[in-house]
């Protein structure tokens, strides 16, 4: 009586109500979405929109907390990725999963048999390899070995692995963040035989154009919910980057008008590129007294690059960096700090603190070898301690003690601790990049006030960040990022969510 | 800058607890070998502790415990893994003798200190080459420092065949080392030499300097974290390649020291006697605690010291020391596990849940 | 066949080899699945006393050999349990499993053996293999051998074939270089790892058993001696392929029999000198053969270059040299290191070497 939903008309994969929760963050809240036989269907939404939840859950490394998951409309509980591999659900990781020093029939060939010492046939993998490829049109020798690939092809042979096990839908976990505009060029049409014959793809992405032209739907998430699904075919690029980054703005921010003073950081040209690879091209911009330059883009663009050359971390391939109009050459991050530069890095628990020392000693990370608290090579412990307290008080930081390990602050006291040493010696310039990620609204408004207030007392700062709200709401100035370059600088005035989420995916067409 | 002292309290009873039970199994291996657990430990006390030179005997067994335990918590502070101990401890044993030997007729005031620096320097020689290798070609510093302690050995057991061998060509070992290189003794009737000084002075020192100056500071962040030391301006390989010459430097003095107060007075093959490696065992029962180490050196002195006269009075191989160190590193193992579940569950609990727990590299 | 290598020094070469071959196999698989075993040591000393002691007890030295496998293998999963299922350091557990091991050993062999005289048992008697073991002058030397050598050198192609050719060398080979991939493929990585430091524990324990049985009869305290430590050396040295393993193992055995033989020598034959300026010849022989010939660096062009004019000289002049014994025995530890550092041909460990898998955190890269 429940066989209606079976039979030849089913969707390939529906999933219905699927939650998900991480502690008091709902990941995935009530998702449902189908996917046809030989549907190309885009998962579009911003980081942390909740896509690799949703996969992972249909992949069967997470169990949702509720819903259900249909395959062929056959009700399933998928308990491993082997199992996912056994109904036909197949990954390609955005890190692949390829033995480097093994050739390509191998890496195909792991798993086979149970691991067991049994004859591994990597020959009949081989010819079966061969044959596959020609079929979908994926050039790949099997007999070589994996590390002498390119990116693109090693993305082939992610996919051959999951075709060779009978995969038919193959979920593509951001296929294009590594691949030239040629070797994605060739990935589409591989898609295209794939969806020929019948088999589903579920690809994930943020850049929106890449959708056009080769995704049948759309589902865009926010926030962890689904804000709706759009044939390809009649959606306008404008419809779709409102729904992915057109979320109410939750924080009102007061930002007084100021009128910027002399720059205090200037860019020329600053290029890095680093084993054959162009991270930050040519890029011209400059950071005046009173006024936040802010810097919105998608993850993975240059971002970390740009923040690691200022702070003298990377040496510039091309380029000068002026700070106080004073070119800089060779400089490190402790040259950076004594011309008034202060950082907020992007990875709190990693380049920001020291999470397995206490709070006292990362509140001094900065100026512990500084005269006033060491001398001739001696920490002095009293005079430490008592300006660490006051950094406490002042950036209200709650912790049982100074000497707590940082490991057991809240991310919003860790993000105060960081704050508090690198804005209490008023610095001039203060680079903050992804300064509330992953932070309570509480820990973020109060990150906002100080970058406000840094601001009010005459400071310049590069704010980088991958949330749209927080670049649209505390900057004088927006450039996008993408692809080491800036698309275009806008002034706040002109900028709205739907021409920078264009911006962030990628739309050359929006930078004219 | 002082770890919590709760953390210092746990950490002490858990080494407590880790070498009773060591020292409990250790007993009934004695009483399953069919001895008297009783007369043993007995024998062991006095053969430890029981007069001047049974306890000289085990202060001078101090020494190289505590100063290669030593050598470790100076590079595991930058996490860097030195377990070239032996091999740099031989280095330094060997610089040593030849300067004892070579420069004969200087007044002791300058011929000892002369001939402890070219310990020293040997020592940090040696470490040197693997912090090279690991600095600049990238070549993991465990295998490395592992690999030249047989280097070493085999060239020590050449020399003192070879060149540095005594006048009359019968044994494997030199001349005996003029006075004005060794070290006075301390306590009349014992084997102990003033070197002794070395226990609370290296204990004190190391303690201070990683917990109350700049280099500490700068060791124990690259230790902590390598990129929040690199955000913040340390030049982390740098800082790792000393850490690891220091950490030579601290083996080979504990070499010359072996050398310069032997009580037969002459540098014989295999003098290390694997102190590089019961070194490291001291460091990890004292949780890396620069003056933890020295319970620790005193349990496995008087443990090594002791054991001669177990096996002579009751009959108990002296091998069973090796044993009781060798339970105590698998039983930290063991425990190290229990300790890091804890450690991660909590601050799982207490961060967002994406958040990427670092590792320690 | 002339002057000192003659089949004397064959002899000596393969019965200082066949030990160390079975703990450097046995290593190599273990490094192969992420585990590097400094354990190896004690595993041998392990299996060395418990096959002397079984075979002194049964009268059999097969029987004895087997409980030198199973001691090794024993310890072995000891380091297993705490490495792969608690993430304790490697290092530092091996190192305090030697320590254990002699202990143990010696506390034994006291306990045992301290009030009787030496126990020397008959040593396992060699099988020729009919029609080679009469070949010319080498016959002997080689195809005499006790049975449980001929298994070590067969091995060798047995643990390729496994290696490279079963579904489980597959795990094996990705354990160690990208546990994730075995993950995802539905192997479990812990399982891999586990038969991995098994099978070095029981090869180890097979080494120290052939030393203590079948070529001595008899057991003295510590007597691995390091052998251990060399296998991990020759697993580097043939970066952890058995053939070449066996080809590092037979170098180092080759140069320890040579040794022996060169302490009676008053000077140093010309022929070693030969076969020093010979080293790089065959060293660029073989990187024809194999194709590499673009990937030799210019170091070691110089050394290689080096060797060869230092070596051509020397058998010219054939100076009045000795070289002592002592120095030849660092050698396996020199080019153990030389290797690691890329001075010889380009190496590198597998990249997930003594690194405790989790579940998870690969997706945080």
């Amino acid at each position: 009586m429940s066989s209606s939903a079976t039979g030849a008309g089913a969707p390939l994969l529906r999933l219905r109500g699927i939650t998900k929760r991480f502690g008091t963050l709902a990941a995935n809240d009530d998702v449902s979405l189908e996917v046809e036989h030989g549907e190309i269907h885009g998962l579009l939404g911003e980081n942390g929109a909740g896509k690799t939840t949703l996969v992972n859950i249909v992949y069967g490394l997470l169990q949702p907390d509720a819903g259900s998951i249909e395959i062929d409309g056959a009700p399933v509980r998928i308990e491993s990725p082997r199992h996912a591999l056994e109904l036909g659900i197949g990954m390609v990781h955005q890190h692949f999963m390829l033995v480097p020093d093994m050739t390509v029939a191998e890496n195909v060939a792991l798993g086979l048999g149970r691991g067991r010492p049994t004859p591994s046939r990597v020959r009949v993998v081989s010819s079966e390899l061969w044959r596959l490829s020609t079929r979908f049109g994926l050039e790949v020798d099997p007999e070589q070995r994996v590390d002498e690939l390119s990116v693109g092809v090693q993305q082939r042979v992610e996919i051959l692995k999951l075709l060779y096990r009978g995969a038919r839908l193959l979920i593509l976990d951001e296929p294009t963040a590594a691949l030239t505009p040629a070797e994605w060029q060739a990935l589409s049409e591989v898609l295209g035989s794939l969806t020929a014959e019948g088999k589903a793809i579920v690809f994930i992405t943020h850049k929106l154009d890449e959708l056009f032209g080769v995704a049948d739907r759309c589902t865009v998430l926010r926030d962890g919910a689904v804000v709706g699904t759009a044939a390809m075919a009649t959606a306008t690029k404008a419809d779709l980057a409102r729904m992915m980054v057109g979320r109410p703005v939750t924080l009102r921010v007061e930002r007084p008008p100021l009128d910027p003073g002399v720059p205090v950081l200037q860019v020329e040209g600053l290029t890095l590129v680093e084993r054959g690879r162009t991270l930050l091209d040519g890029l011209d911009f400059e950071v005046r007294e009173r006024e936040i330059l802010g810097i919105a883009g998608v993850d993975g663009n240059g971002q970390r690059e740009l923040v690691e050359t200022l702070i003298g971390l990377r040496k510039p391939t091309e380029g000068t960096v002026r700070m106080h109009g004073e070119a800089l050459e060779h400089w490190s991050p402790r040259g950076f700090g004594r011309r008034s530069g202060a950082v907020v890095p992007e990875d709190r628990q990693r380049s920001g603190a020291a999470l397995d020392l206490s709070l006292l000693e990362n509140l001094m990370l900065k100026d512990y070898f500084a005269r006033t608290f060491s001398r001739r090579g001696v920490l002095d412990r009293r005079r430490a301690a008592e300006h660490c307290r006051r950094l406490v008080n002042a950036y209200d930081i709650r912790a049982a003690g100074l000497d707590v390990r940082m490991s057991q602050l809240s991310g919003g006291n860790q993000q105060k601790a960081v704050l508090a040493r690198e804005l209490h010696r008023e610095p001039k310039l203060l680079i903050a990049a992804q300064p509330t990620r992953g932070l309570d609204v509480g820990a973020i408004e109060f990150v906002y006030q100080q970058l406000l207030a840094h601001r009010a007392r005459g400071g310049a700062t590069l704010l980088i960040s991958i949330e749209l709200d927080e670049v649209l709401s505390l900057s004088d100035r927006i450039a996008v990022m993408f692809g080491g370059r800036f698309l275009r600088v806008l002034e706040a005035a002109e900028a709205d969510p739907e021409l920078l989420g264009l911006l962030m995916a990628g739309t050359e067409g929006a930078a004219a | 800058m002082r770890r919590g002292l709760v953390g210092s309290a746990l950490s002490l009873a858990t080494s407590t607890v880790i070498a009773a039970t060591a020292i409990a199994v250790s007993i009934a291996v004695i009483a399953i070998a069919g001895h008297s657990p009783g007369a043993a430990l007995s024998a062991v006390w006095d053969g430890a502790f029981g007069g001047r030179t049974e306890l000289g005997g085990t202060l001078a067994k101090m020494i190289p415990l505590t100063l290669v335990a030593l050598a470790w918590i100076v590079a595991f502070s930058a996490r860097r893994i030195n377990i070239g101990f032996e091999g740099q401890l031989t280095a330094g044993g060997i610089t040593a003798a030849v300067v004892a030997l070579q420069a004969p007729g200087l007044p002791i005031g300058v011929h000892l200190p002369l001939a402890v620096l070219a310990g020293v320097a040997g020592g940090a020689v040696y470490a040197a080459v693997p912090a090279w290798l690991w600095a600049q070609r990238h070549v993991n510093e465990i295998i490395t420092t592992l690999l030249l302690n047989f280097v070493i050995v085999q060239i020590l057991n050449w020399l003192v065949r070879g060149p540095l061998q005594e006048s009359s060509h019968g044994f494997a070992e030199t001349d005996p080392l003029p006075g004005s290189a060794r070290w006075p003794v301390a306590l009349s009737g014992s084997p102990l030499t003033w070197d002794v000084l070395y226990i609370p002075a290296g204990a004190l020192l190391v303690a201070f300097v990683l917990a109350r100056t700049t280099v500490g500071f700068r060791l124990r962040l690259t230790g902590a974290s390598e990129e929040a030391a690199r955000y913040s301006g340390t030049r982390t390989v740098r800082v790792g390649a000393a850490a690891l010459v220091a950490s030579g430097a601290i083996a080979g003095l504990a070499g010359s020291s072996l050398v310069l107060s032997s009580q037969s007075g002459v540098m014989t093959d295999g003098f290390s006697a694997g102190y590089g490696f019961a070194g490291i065992v001291t460091a990890l029962l004292a949780r890396n605690s620069p003056l933890g180490c020295i319970p620790a050196a005193l349990l496995f002195a008087a443990l090594r010291q002791g054991g001669g006269l177990m096996e002579a009075r009751v009959g108990v191989s002296s091998s069973l020391v090796e044993i009781t160190q060798g339970l105590v590193v698998v039983f930290l193992a063991g425990s190290v596990l229990l300790v890091a579940r804890a450690r991660a569950g909590r601050r799982r609990a207490v961060q967002e849940p994406a958040s990427p727990v670092p590792e320690p590299s | 066949m002339t002057g000192i290598f003659d089949a004397a020094w064959l002899a000596a070469t393969i019965s200082l080899t066949t030990p160390v071959l079975f703990a450097a196999l046995g290593e190599a698989v273990s490094e192969r699945t992420g585990v590097i075993n400094v354990g190896l040591e004690g595993m041998m000393l392990t299996g060395a006393f418990f096959a002397f002691l079984v075979t002194w007890q049964s009268g059999s030295p097969w029987l004895g050999v087997f409980a030198g496998l199973v001691a090794g293998a024993l310890l072995a999963a000891v380091m297993a349990g705490l490495a792969i299922e608690a993430g304790a350091d490697q290092i530092v557990t091996g190192i305090g499993l030697n320590i254990l091991a002699l202990g143990i050993t010696s506390f034994a062999f006291d306990q045992i053996f301290a009030h009787r005289s030496q126990v020397i048992l008959d040593a396992m008697t060699p099988v020729g293999i009919p029609g080679l073991e009469d070949l010319g002058g080498v016959g002997k030397a080689l195809f005499h051998q006790p049975p449980l050598a001929y298994a070590a050198y067969l091995l060798v192609p047995v643990l390729w074939l496994l290696l490279h050719r079963t579904n489980a060398g597959l795990a094996l080979r990705a354990a160690g270089e990208l546990p994730e991939a075995v993950d995802t493929a539905g192997i479990s990585v812990r399982a891999v790892r586990w038969t991995g430091t098994l099978t070095a524990g029981a090869m180890a324990g097979v080494g120290g058993a052939y030393l203590s049985v079948v070529s001595l009869g008899l057991f003295v305290q510590g007597m691995s001696a390091g052998r251990g430590f060399i296998a991990l050396a020759a697993v580097i040295f043939g970066r952890w392929r058995p053939l070449s393993v066996l080809g590092a193992c037979l170098l180092f055995g080759g140069a320890d029999a040579l040794q022996l033989r060169l302490q009676v020598a008053e000077t140093i034959p010309r022929e070693v000198w030969v076969v020093v300026a010979a080293v790089p010849l065959v060293a660029l022989a073989y990187a024809i053969a194999r194709r590499r010939v673009s990937r030799i660096e210019r170091g070691g062009v110089a050394v290689g270059a080096a060797v060869l004019a230092g070596g051509t000289v020397l058998a010219i002049v054939r100076p009045d040299w000795s070289i002592p014994g002592q120095l030849w025995l660092t050698m396996p530890y020199v080019v153990a290191i030389l290797v690691l550092a890329g001075f010889v041909g380009r190496t590198r460990l597998p990249s997930a070497l003594a690194v405790p898998y989790r579940r998870g955190a690969a997706n945080q890269v």
